[in-house]
């Protein structure tokens, strides 16, 4: 179960839209073309639904603090689909409260290049090993504030700091136009600079 | 929790690269909490297994109490120290470090202890080990406090403090030694291989410090 990747091409989003319990509400096409679940399956159940079991808890944690404090932010996780395929993402988290409505969640989702993707595939190994062999997910939370602190950076910074900066990492949240060109590389085997030169494409095609 | 269990020592010395740092941070009560990639190659624990764990588990039998009881002296007194340390890899391995310690208190009051270690050269290894070696063997036959005192008349008669001594066996001073702890060198041709005494050259050259370091 869920040791075959899936991939996914640069320019598809994963649009979904939660409520503050992370109750599926709304999702775009390309989530059901990805994921293999209908809206059926999906919408008013968990978006755990679609989580790897093997997310650390300590990830998802922060996930929650960061929606329940308002805070946008970015976002990287292992998902599955349906067939029992798996994916990364990097996804960008805003949360809005509606007057009436509630709060509500909006992710976006998009393929993760894949040089960011191993780093931290082993993070989340490591991470994921320590909350389940008796560590806990406190000793997990030190390990990770030591992470960043070896690095000297923290979660959001180091993936802006990846992409070459927050300009270039919104444009590659927000790009939507098809690009054939695209197809024929390996969608599971792209890495940052391939993806940083796509971004910059999509600028000079926008502004043309 | 799970106990780790201490390995049985071997007569086996596993070679640091000295462009590579070896790090970790442990609570107040020498927890890990955390250790790096290069902690883990060469310790050859698991994350897993090591984080949550008291750091004595790499805690060589050869090393002598009375250089742990001065680390922790200082450690819990918040000064920085270094120490020359045996340890003990997991398949019972054996490896040499330096050993750079700083604590840190936060706002909220927690202690934290930061250390880094680095490669040392093969003669420091050779004295440092005769000096254990005695201390060690006091330190079985008539304690602890004994082995203290012969510590403290060691350094006396050689007219050293802890620190001058850790200096003078690594030929360094504290402006060299410091540069060495701190130096990483990102230049793939000067990390595959070499020994310590050729990282010391280089790093302190590169920082413009000439040294008549190995003679």
């Amino acid at each position: 179960m869920f040791e075959i990747e899936k991939g996914l091409e640069p320019d598809i989003t994963l649009v979904c839209k939660l409520d503050k319990n992370g109750i599926i509400k709304y999702i775009n096409k390309s989530y059901t073309d990805i994921t293999g679940f209908t809206e059926k399956d999906l919408i008013g159940q968990s978006h755990e639904i679609i989580q790897h079991p093997k997310m650390p808890k300590v990830i998802l944690d922060r996930g929650w603090k960061g929606i329940y404090e308002g805070k946008q932010q970015y976002f990287v996780s292992k998902n599955i689909t349906k067939n029992g395929e798996y994916f990364w993402t990097i996804a960008d988290i805003n949360s809005k409260i509606h007057e009436n409505r509630g709060t509500a969640i909006y992710i976006r989702r998009k393929y993760l290049p894949n040089d960011i993707k191993e780093e931290f595939e082993k993070l989340y190994e490591v991470l994921y090993g320590i909350e389940t062999s008796g560590g806990g997910e406190e000793i997990a939370k030190k390990y990770l504030k030591g992470y960043w602190e070896e690095r000297g950076t923290n979660f959001d910074d180091y993936i802006v700091s990846k992409f070459g900066g927050e300009k270039n990492l919104k444009t590659y949240m927000t790009s939507e136009v098809p690009d054939k060109e695209l197809f024929s590389v390996d969608p599971t085997d792209m890495n940052i600079d391939d993806i940083l030169k796509l971004v910059k494409k999509k600028k000079k095609r926008r502004f043309w | 929790m799970k106990r780790v269990i201490r390995p049985i020592p071997k007569e086996n010395e596993i070679q640091l690269n000295p462009y590579k740092t070896i790090m970790s941070k442990t609570n107040q009560k020498g927890i890990i909490e955390y250790a790096n990639d290069y902690f883990m190659e060469i310790s050859g624990y698991k994350e897993w297994e090591l984080m949550g764990q008291p750091h004595n588990i790499l805690r060589h039998p050869d090393m002598p109490k009375i250089v742990f009881k001065i680390l922790w002296d200082h450690l819990n007194m918040a000064k920085p120290i270094y120490a020359i340390v045996k340890n003990l890899a997991k398949d019972g391995s054996y490896y040499w470090v330096i050993a750079d310690f700083k604590t840190k208190i936060d706002n909220e009051g927690h202690i934290t202890h930061y250390a880094r270690r680095k490669a040392i050269p093969e003669n420091v290894k050779q004295k440092i080990n005769n000096i254990y070696k005695n201390i060690l063997e006091i330190e079985k036959t008539a304690g602890l406090e004994a082995s203290e005192a012969y510590l403290n008349g060691l350094l006396e008669d050689a007219g050293l403090t802890y620190e001058q001594f850790i200096l003078n066996i690594m030929g360094l001073n504290a402006e060299q030694l410091h540069d060495y702890m701190s130096s990483e060198i990102s230049d793939n041709s000067l990390i595959s291989g070499g020994s310590a005494e050729d990282a010391i050259k280089k790093t302190t050259k590169k920082k413009g410090l000439f040294g008549k370091l190995f003679k």
